[in-house]
C-alpha cells in the first residue's frame, strides 16, 4: 500500500499546510480589516458550494468531470479544512441568537455525519469481506425467502420421518421469528455474536433429545441458520453504509438554505459594516 | 458371422454431434465426393474412423440465393467445403458493416451525451425504434438453419463489390477454424442450389491428422497465407530478407492443442474440481531440450516451474508471446553451457502454436539479430536458482499477485479479459455507484452485475471482459454480436439481436444477459405470439461515450477497475497501490 | 480468507437496478415480479401471461392457448379461462420507494421543511429575537430605548441602529444587496480595509454624537461598531480589543500621517481637556505628538512622559514628604501617614483635594501669640491678613469676649495686656507683619517667650514664608505671595482607580519615604504597572485597561464611563 499511503500523506499535508497558513495569516487581517469574519465565510461558503458540487457530479457520469475517487478525495479535505474554518469564522465562541445557533447545529451534523462517514466507509468493506456471504442488496429478501422457505421445509420433514414434532416445535418457538426478516441489526453492526451464539447454544441443548436422523436435520438448520445470520450481517452493515447519507445530504440542504439567509441577514443588518 | 462393430471408445463429443439428422446415406453420399473419396480410410484411427467423423462433425447446409454462410470478423471454428452451387467471397473492401448486423460504432455527440440527463428512458429496457430499425439491406427468414441471413439486393453488391467465385470442391474457412482467428471476408450463397459441407473444427483436425492429402493441402494455404505476414509482426524475425524468411516458413510447425470448447467444458471441470495444472497438455517442458522457439498465435498457455512438489504459475502467455527464445540464444552463444527449458509450458483450453525449430533459428534467425538486441544470458545464479535475473522477475507475475489469487485467475479462465471488472472488496462500501453510473450511461440499463467469483479480497464481476478470445462470438446467426472498431470492445447490435441466447450461453463468465424488451410506454414487446422479445444485452465499454468506462470513473474509492489480464504486471501494481 | 462464508448462491441472469425510482412491494417478500412497478409507482401486475387465440383450420370459435414464456415456467398445466383471460393472475402490490428515492424525497422535505421554517422565522411575530445575533448590552435594551427611534411596529429596538429592521424581509433583502460593498462584490473584501465609518456607525452617532474626537491630528476616522461590539451578551458592552487601538498605533504610515498633520495644528488645538474642577498637570505635548508605533503596553508602550522627560512640580508649596511620613505623631495621638492628609473621593478612584484647612491647618495654626494660641490670622491673600492685623486689639477685644470676659473694662483691660505683651516681642505691627509675612526659620518661633514646655499647642509656624513662597512687589507694599499650583491629576492622559488598587501598599508605587523636595514627581513609572499588567504579569494589559479613545472634545463633554 506504499503508494496509496504516500498519495494520502500528500493530501493530509496540503491540509495541515492550508490550515497553518490560513491560522497564521489570520491575525495578520484581523489587524489590516476588522471584520474578517467576512473573509472566512465566504471562503467558507464557497468551499461547501464546492463541496455539494460531489452530489451533482454523481448524477452525470457520462461526462469526463475527472474520476470519483479524486473528487472525494478533494471532499474530506476540503470538507475537513472547512472546520478549522468555521472555527475562525465563529471566534472560538458559541453563537448567542437563534438563528446562529442553529447554523451551527446544521454544520456540525453535517461535519460529524461526514467524519461518521468516512470512519465506516473505510474501516466496514474490511468486515464485510472478512465474513464473507457477499450478495447484492437488492437481492437479501429473495435469498432471504428462499432459507426460511428452506428452513421450514427442513423443520416439517422430521414429522412424518420421526414421528415426533421436537424439531418442528422448536423451530416454531426459536427459529421460525429469525427467518422472517432481518434479525439482530444493532448487534451486526457493533460485531456482538451473542444473539448467534445463543441461538447455537438453544441447538446445541436441543440435539440431546433427539435422534439420529433428527440430529442431522438439526445441523442442517444450523447451517441455514448461519447462512441467515451472515445474510443479517450483510443487510445490516450494508444498509448502515447507505443510511448515513440519509443524515449527510438532506442537512446538507438545509444548512446551504440557512447559510444564504445568514448571509442576507449579515448584510442587511450590517449596512455595510466592514 | 453378423459384423459385431466394437466402438472403440468413441470421442465424447460424438454423444452430442454436430448434426443429430445425418444420415447414412448422406455419409455414403459424401464419401463418393472429393477429397474424401481420395482419402485412404484405413489411416484413420479405430476411434474415430472417417465414417464416423463425416457423420458426427459435419452437416450439410443448403443456402438460398444470397444467404450469408460466414461474416467478415465472425468467429467461428467451422470449415466449409462447398458440395454443389456456388458461393461468393467478397473482397477487400468488404460489405459494409450494417449489412453484416453490425452497427457501426460512433461516439455520441456532446449535446447528445448531455440529453441523456432529461432523454433516458425511466422504464427499464426500453428499446425506441429508431434503435431497432437498421437499414442494413438484408433481411432476416427462415434460411437453412432456422434464422438465416439474405442480401437484399444480390445484383448490386455483385454489382458494386469485388468479389471471387467458389464452386464445388474448394475448401474454405479452414484457417480461422484451426487458429481461432476472425474470418476474413464474407462470403455468400448464389442461387437457390447452394449446398454446403460444414465441418466442425474438431472433425477438421481427425482429417488432417489422418489425410496427408489435406493436411499438405491446407499446410500449404496457412504458410502461404497467414505465416509469413505473422512472422514478419514478430521483432526477431524482421530482419531476414524474403529468401531468409520463405527457408523459415517452410521448416516451421504449428499445431493446435487442446480444446475450443474450453468454455463449456472447464466450467464442469471446474465446478466438479477435477481441475489442476497436472492435468493440462503441456506444450513443452521444463528440463527438456530447447527444440525450437514457440510462438502462441492464439489461445493461452500457462508458464509454469517446478517449486517443491508442485508447480508454481508464473504467469500465462497469449497471442504474441514466445517461449524458449531465452534458452535457445544463450545454447547459441553459449554452446559448451547449453541449458534446457526454464519452466514450463501448458495449454488452458486451448492454444494454437507455431513453433520454429532450433537449428532453423541458429542457422538463419539469430545472426540477423544484433548482440544487444538478444535476450541476456543466464547466469550460473540463476541456473542454480539462487538469484533471479530482471527478466525472469518482469514475467514472474505469480510472485507479484500470489498463489492463490494467480490459481483463481487461471481457473476461472479470467486471464481472457481486456477488460475485466475487477472490485478490490476491501475498499467497496457496496454504494452501487458504479451500477448507477452504469445505467445512467445506458439509457437507465445497467449492464453487469455486481457480483462474481470472490478470491480473499478480489471479485471479479459479471460483466463483459471483452476477451481476447470471445466465445460469445462463436454462433451468432444475424452477425449482431461483433467487435467494434473504436477500441476491440464486444458490443451487440439490437437492431439485429434476435434473442435466441447461443451468445449469452456461450459465455463462460455470465456477463451477457437476455432481457426482455419493452416499448417506450413500459409495456413488454411481444411477437405476434405474444412471447416476449429477448435482446442481449452486455457491457459496451461505454465505447459510445466519451470518457472511458464510467463504472470504473464513478468508483469513490477507487475500488473498482477494469483491467487488462493480458498484462498481469498493472493487475499486479493495481492489487499493491 | 478460508473461514469466509460462501456467497449464497442466486439467479444471476436478472441485472439489480438500483437506479430505478420503484420496486414491487413483494420485494421485501422475497418474490418480486418480473413487470416493475411504472415510473409513477403504480402496480402494473396484470396476470401471467396474454393468452392468444388459435384458430385452426375449419374451427369457428378456436382455443385459447397460454403464452407463457418458458424461463417462467412456460405454459401453465391448466391454459386460459374460456374467456380467453389468463387463469394465473399476479397478485397486485403497494410499490416501494427504492432506498434513493426516499433520499432524495427526504432531501425534499428537509429542504422544504428549512424553508418553511425560516419563512415562519422571518415573518413570525418572534422574528427579531429568532434573527438576532445574540443579547443586547443593557443600555440598549428596553422599552424605553426601542421607543428612541420609531421603528416597525413591535419591535424590539433592532431599528434604532439597523436601518433594515425599519422594514420586513423584503426590505432586509433590499439593504443587503444595497450595502457597499455587497453580497455580490466579495472581492472588495481583501482590499485591506480600515475601519470608516459605515450605515451602522451613523445610527450610533444619532444619540452619541460627538465622533470626531481622540485626538485633533487624527487622520483617519475609526468605525463606532469595530471598537464597541454589540449583541456579545447582556450587561455591559465588551472593552474594545486592543487590535482596534493597533490598527493606528501600530501602523506607522498612519502614525506617520498623523504627525504631519500635527505639526500643522496650533498648539492651542490639542488643550481640549475639561479639567472638571480638578488641577492637572499640564505635561507639555511632544514634539512630534502621541505618534510612537508600538505593540503592546508591556513592550514598547512609550515611558510616561513624567520620568521619561524628568518633569519636575513647579508647585510654590514647600512639602516634604519624608519629613511628614517619618513617625510624626498628630494631636489625637495618630502617626502620620499617607491616609492621614490623602482622603479618597467619592468614586474611590482618587483622592480629595489638599487644602489648608482639612489637611493642614491641624498642624499648621498660623498662631502668632503663644498666649493666644486661638487667634489666628485668615490663610488667605495678604491684604486680608493686614487687615487682621492691623485690626488686632479688636480682634483681642473679640477673643475676650468668646472666652468670657463680657464686661467691658474687663475685655478692654484684656486688650492692653495684650497688646503691651505683643509690643515687647515685636516693637511695632510693622515689624510683626514683616514677621508673619516673611520669616520661614522655623526654629525662630512666634511664640518666643513662651516656656518651653508651654501646653499650648506647638504651632509649626514661623510665617507665612515658612511655607510659601512670599517676595516683594505686591500692591500696597504688600508682599507677593506666589501663587500654589498643587496638582491632584498627573496622568492625565490615562485613567487609573486606586480603590481598584487597593491590594497594592501606597509606598510600593509611591516613593514619597525618600522625597524632600517639592520637585519631586512621586508618581511610579511605566516598570511599576507592567509588573502585574502584563502577560507575565496576568493582570489585564489591554489599552482600554487604562485609555479611553474618547477624549473630551466639542460642544458635547462626554463622560468618563465609570467602570
Amino acid at each position: 500500500m506504499k503508494g496509496f499511503v504516500r498519495r494520502r500523506l500528500l493530501w493530509v499535508g496540503l491540509l495541515v499546510a492550508a490550515t497553518i497558513s490560513v491560522v497564521s495569516v489570520f491575525p495578520v487581517w484581523a489587524g489590516a480589516t476588522t471584520r474578517t469574519a467576512y473573509l472566512t465565510g465566504w471562503l467558507l461558503f464557497g468551499l461547501m458550494v464546492l463541496l455539494t458540487g460531489y452530489n451533482w457530479f454523481k448524477k452525470i457520469p457520462y461526462l469526463p468531470l475527472g474520476r470519483s475517487e479524486l473528487w472525494l478525495q478533494f471532499h474530506i479535505y476540503v470538507g475537513l479544512f472547512t472546520g478549522v474554518l468555521f472555527l475562525l469564522h465563529v471566534g472560538g465562541r458559541w453563537p448567542t441568537g437563534w438563528f446562529e445557533l442553529v447554523l451551527t447545529i446544521l454544520y456540525l451534523i453535517v461535519m460529524a455525519s461526514g467524519v461518521l462517514g468516512i470512519f465506516i466507509s473505510r474501516g466496514w468493506p474490511k468486515r464485510l469481506t472478512a465474513r464473507g456471504g457477499e450478495v447484492p442488496f437488492e437481492r437479501i429478501p429473495v435469498i432471504r425467502r428462499e432459507l426460511r422457505e428452506r428452513a421450514e421445509a427442513l423443520a416439517l420433514s422430521t414429522v412424518p420421518e420421526a414421528k415426533s414434532a421436537t424439531v418442528a416445535e422448536f423451530y416454531l418457538r426459536r427459529v421460525h421469528d429469525f427467518f422472517g426478516g432481518p434479525r439482530n441489526f444493532l448487534s451486526h453492526l457493533f460485531e456482538i455474536r451473542l444473539p448467534f451464539n445463543a441461538l447455537q447454544s438453544d441447538f446445541t441443548d436441543l440435539k440431546r433429545f433427539l435422534n439420529e436422523r433428527e440430529k442431522q436435520v438439526a445441523d442442517q438448520l444450523m447451517a441455514l441458520v448461519r447462512q441467515k445470520d451472515g445474510l443479517d450481517y450483510q443487510h445490516a452493515l450494508q444498509l448502515t453504509l447507505r443510511l448515513w447519507l440519509f443524515i449527510h445530504i438532506p442537512i446538507t440542504y438545509s444548512l446551504m438554505l440557512w447559510a444564504i439567509a445568514h448571509i442576507v441577514l449579515v448584510y442587511g443588518f450590517s449596512a455595510g459594516a466592514r | 458371422m453378423d459384423t459385431v462393430h466394437f466402438v472403440i471408445d468413441k470421442p465424447q463429443r460424438w454423444d452430442s454431434s454436430f448434426d443429430p439428422d445425418m444420415s447414412e446415406a448422406a455419409v455414403t453420399r459424401l464419401l463418393g465426393i472429393r477429397p474424401f473419396s481420395e482419402m485412404d480410410v484405413t489411416k484413420f484411427s479405430k476411434r474415430t474412423p472417417l465414417r464416423g467423423i463425416l457423420k458426427n462433425d459435419a452437416r450439410i447446409r443448403r443456402f438460398k440465393n444470397g444467404e450469408i454462410i460466414v461474416r467478415a470478423g465472425d468467429y467461428g471454428s467451422s470449415a466449409f467445403l462447398v458440395l454443389s452451387g456456388h458461393a461468393r467471397v467478397v473482397l477487400n473492401p468488404g460489405l459494409p458493416a450494417s449489412m453484416l448486423g453490425r452497427r457501426k460504432s460512433q461516439r455520441k455527440g456532446l449535446f447528445e451525451i448531455v440529453a441523456q440527463l432529461w432523454t433516458n428512458p425511466r422504464d427499464p429496457e426500453v428499446r425506441t425504434q429508431a434503435e431497432l430499425e437498421q437499414d442494413t439491406g438484408v433481411k432476416s427468414r427462415s434460411g437453412s438453419q432456422g434464422a438465416g441471413v439474405f442480401l437484399q439486393d444480390v445484383p448490386r453488391i455483385l454489382d458494386e463489390h469485388k468479389t471471387a467465385t467458389m464452386s464445388a470442391g474448394d475448401f474454405f474457412g479452414e484457417i480461422a477454424a484451426l487458429s481461432r482467428t476472425s474470418r476474413t471476408a464474407t462470403i455468400f450463397a448464389v442461387g437457390d442450389a447452394t449446398e454446403l459441407l460444414e465441418i466442425r473444427w474438431q472433425g477438421l483436425r481427425d482429417l488432417l491428422r489422418f489425410d496427408d492429402h489435406l493436411r499438405h493441402h491446407i499446410d500449404r494455404i496457412y504458410r502461404e497465407r497467414t505465416l509469413a505476414t505473422h512472422l514478419r509482426e514478430i521483432p526477431i524475425f524482421k530482419r531476414l530478407n524474403d529468401e531468409q524468411l520463405k527457408r523459415v516458413i517452410a521448416q516451421t510447425q504449428f499445431g493446435t492443442y487442446g480444446d475450443y470448447d474450453w468454455s463449456g467444458d472447464y466450467k464442469r471441470l471446474a465446478r466438479e474440481g477435477k481441475h489442476s495444472p497436472e492435468k493440462e497438455t503441456i506444450i513443452a517442458q521444463e528440463g527438456d531440450y530447447p527444440n525450437g522457439v514457440v510462438l502462441i498465435r492464439s489461445g493461452f498457455a500457462r508458464l509454469s516451474q517446478r517449486f517443491g512438489h508442485g508447480h508454481r504459475t508464473l504467469n500465462y502467455l497469449g497471442a504474441g508471446c514466445e517461449f524458449g527464445l531465452r534458452e535457445i540464444a544463450h545454447n547459441w552463444r553459449q554452446r559448451t553451457d547449453a541449458v534446457p527449458f526454464q519452466q514450463t509450458l501448458r495449454v488452458i483450453g486451448y492454444t494454437h502454436v507455431i513453433v520454429v525449430p532450433t537449428p532453423v533459428m541458429e542457422e538463419v534467425v539469430l545472426p540477423t539479430v544484433p548482440p544487444e538486441d538478444l535476450p541476456a544470458l543466464f547466469t550460473p545464479g540463476e541456473l542454480a536458482e539462487t538469484e533471479v535475473s530482471e527478466t525472469t522477475r518482469k514475467l514472474d507475475a505469480g510472485a507479484k499477485i500470489g498463489p492463490e489469487l494467480m490459481e483463481f485467475l487461471t481457473e476461472n479462465r479470467y486471464f481472457n479479459g481486456t477488460s475485466s471488472m475487477v472490485i478490490d472488496l476491501e475498499r467497496c462500501t457496496r454504494c452501487d455507484d458504479c451500477v448507477r453510473a452504469c445505467a445512467t450511461t445506458n439509457e437507465g440499463n445497467p449492464r453487469f452485475l455486481r457480483h462474481g467469483q470472490i478470491s480473499g479480497r478480489i471479485m471479479v464481476a459479471n460483466s463483459c471482459m471483452h476477451c481476447a478470445d470471445p466465445v460469445c462470438l462463436i454462433g451468432c446467426p444475424t452477425g449482431a454480436i461483433h467487435r467494434g472498431q473504436i477500441g476491440g470492445e464486444v458490443l451487440v447490435n439490437q437492431a439485429t439481436c434476435i434473442g435466441c441466447s447461443i451468445c449469452s450461453n456461450n459465455c463462460p463468465y455470465e456477463a451477457i444477459r437476455m432481457v426482455e424488451i419493452r416499448e417506450e410506454d413500459g409495456a413488454f414487446m411481444v411477437d405476434k405470439d405474444m412471447k416476449p422479445i429477448v435482446k442481449a444485452t452486455k457491457c459496451d465499454k461505454c465505447s459510445d461515450q466519451i470518457g472511458g468506462p464510467a463504472c470504473e470513473r464513478s468508483c469513490p474509492h477507487g475500488a473498482l477497475k477494469r483491467m487488462d489480464m493480458n498484462n498481469l504486471d498493472a493487475f499486479a501494481k493495481w492489487l499493491h497501490r | 480468507m478460508k473461514d469466509q462464508l460462501p456467497s449464497p448462491d442466486f439467479d444471476r441472469s436478472r441485472y439489480e437496478r438500483p437506479n430505478q425510482d420503484w420496486e414491487c412491494g413483494w420485494t421485501c417478500d422475497g418474490c418480486p415480479c418480473r413487470i416493475g412497478p411504472s415510473p409513477a409507482g403504480k402496480c402494473r401486475a396484470t396476470a401471467e401471461c396474454r393468452p392468444v387465440l388459435e384458430k385452426k383450420e375449419g374451427e369457428e370459435k378456436g382455443r385459447w392457448r397460454c403464452t407463457r414464456p418458458k424461463e417462467h415456467g412456460g405454459p401453465c398445466a391448466d391454459g386460459p379461462r374460456p374467456d380467453g383471460n389468463c387463469a394465473c393472475p399476479i397478485p397486485t402490490c403497494q410499490p416501494r420507494r427504492s432506498l434513493r428515492n426516499q433520499r432524495g424525497r427526504l432531501c425534499l422535505a428537509i429542504t422544504a421543511a428549512t424553508a418553511a421554517l425560516l419563512l415562519i422565522g422571518f415573518f413570525g411575530p418572534w422574528r427579531w429575537h429568532f434573527i438576532s445575533a445574540g443579547p443586547v448590552s443593557s443600555h440598549h435594551h428596553g422599552v424605553a430605548f426601542s421607543q428612541l427611534r420609531h421603528s416597525w411596529p413591535g419591535e424590539e429596538g433592532c431599528g434604532a441602529c439597523h436601518s433594515a429592521a425599519h422594514g420586513d424581509v423584503r426590505e432586509w433583502v433590499r439593504t443587503a444587496f444595497g450595502t457597499r460593498p455587497g453580497p455580490l462584490q466579495p472581492h472588495r473584501f481583501p482590499g485591506g480595509a480600515t475601519s470608516e465609518m459605515t450605515e451602522l456607525d451613523r445610527h450610533c452617532v444619532a444619540c452619541h454624537p460627538g465622533h470626531a474626537f481622540h485626538q485633533p491630528n487624527v487622520t483617519r476616522d475609526h468605525s463606532c461598531s469595530a471598537c464597541h461590539r454589540e449583541h456579545q451578551g447582556p450587561g455591559r458592552m465588551p472593552a474594545p480589543r486592543d487590535t482596534e487601538c493597533l490598527s493606528c498605533h501600530g501602523n506607522g504610515s498612519v502614525m506617520e500621517a498623523s504627525l504631519k498633520k500635527g505639526e500643522q495644528l496650533p498648539p492651542a488645538a490639542f488643550n481640549y481637556r475639561h479639567t472638571s474642577g480638578r488641577v492637572f498637570y499640564q505635561v507639555p505635548r511632544p514634539e512630534q505628538g502621541y505618534t510612537k508605533v508600538f505593540k503592546s503596553f508591556a513592550e514598547d508602550h512609550p515611558e510616561f512622559q513624567l520620568h521619561s522627560q524628568r518633569l519636575t512640580d513647579t508647585n510654590s508649596l514647600r512639602f516634604n514628604h519624608a519629613l511628614h511620613l517619618s513617625g510624626l505623631v498628630q494631636k489625637n495621638g495618630q502617626t502620620l501617614e499617607c491616609a492621614s492628609c490623602h482622603q479618597p473621593d467619592a468614586a474611590g478612584a482618587h483622592f480629595q483635594a489638599i487644602t489648608y484647612a482639612k489637611h493642614c491647618q491641624g498642624c499648621h495654626a498660623l498662631q502668632f501669640d503663644a498666649r493666644n494660641p486661638q487667634l489666628r490670622p485668615p490663610h488667605g491673600d495678604p491684604a486680608t491678613v493686614r487687615a487682621f492685623l492691623r485690626s488686632l486689639p479688636t480682634q483681642y477685644a473679640d477673643l475676650a469676649r468668646r472666652s468670657g470676659l463680657t464686661a467691658q473694662p474687663d475685655t478692654e483691660k484684656f486688650v492692653t495686656e495684650q497688646m503691651r505683651h505683643l509690643r515687647d516681642r515685636v516693637m511695632n505691627g510693622e515689624n510683626l507683619e514683616q514677621q508673619i509675612f516673611f520669616a520661614a526659620d522655623p526654629s525662630k518661633q512666634l511664640a518666643a517667650g513662651a516656656a518651653p514646655n508651654h501646653t499650648t499647642e506647638r504651632a509649626r509656624f514661623a510665617g507665612c514664608a515658612y511655607c510659601h513662597e512670599v517676595g516683594p512687589g505686591g500692591v500696597d507694599g504688600l508682599p507677593r505671595i506666589a501663587p500654589v499650583f498643587t496638582p491632584d491629576r498627573w496622568l492625565i492622559r490615562g485613567e487609573f482607580h486606586h480603590a481598584k488598587h487597593a491590594i497594592v501598599a501606597c509606598k510600593e508605587c509611591h516613593t514619597a519615604a525618600t522625597s524632600r523636595q517639592t520637585s519631586d514627581i512621586i508618581i511610579p513609572a511605566k516598570q511599576s504597572c507592567t509588573e502585574c499588567h502584563s502577560p507575565a504579569g496576568g493582570v489585564a494589559h489591554n489599552c482600554a485597561t487604562c485609555h479611553s479613545y474618547h477624549t473630551v472634545h466639542g460642544p458635547h463633554a462626554h463622560q468618563h464611563a465609570v467602570r
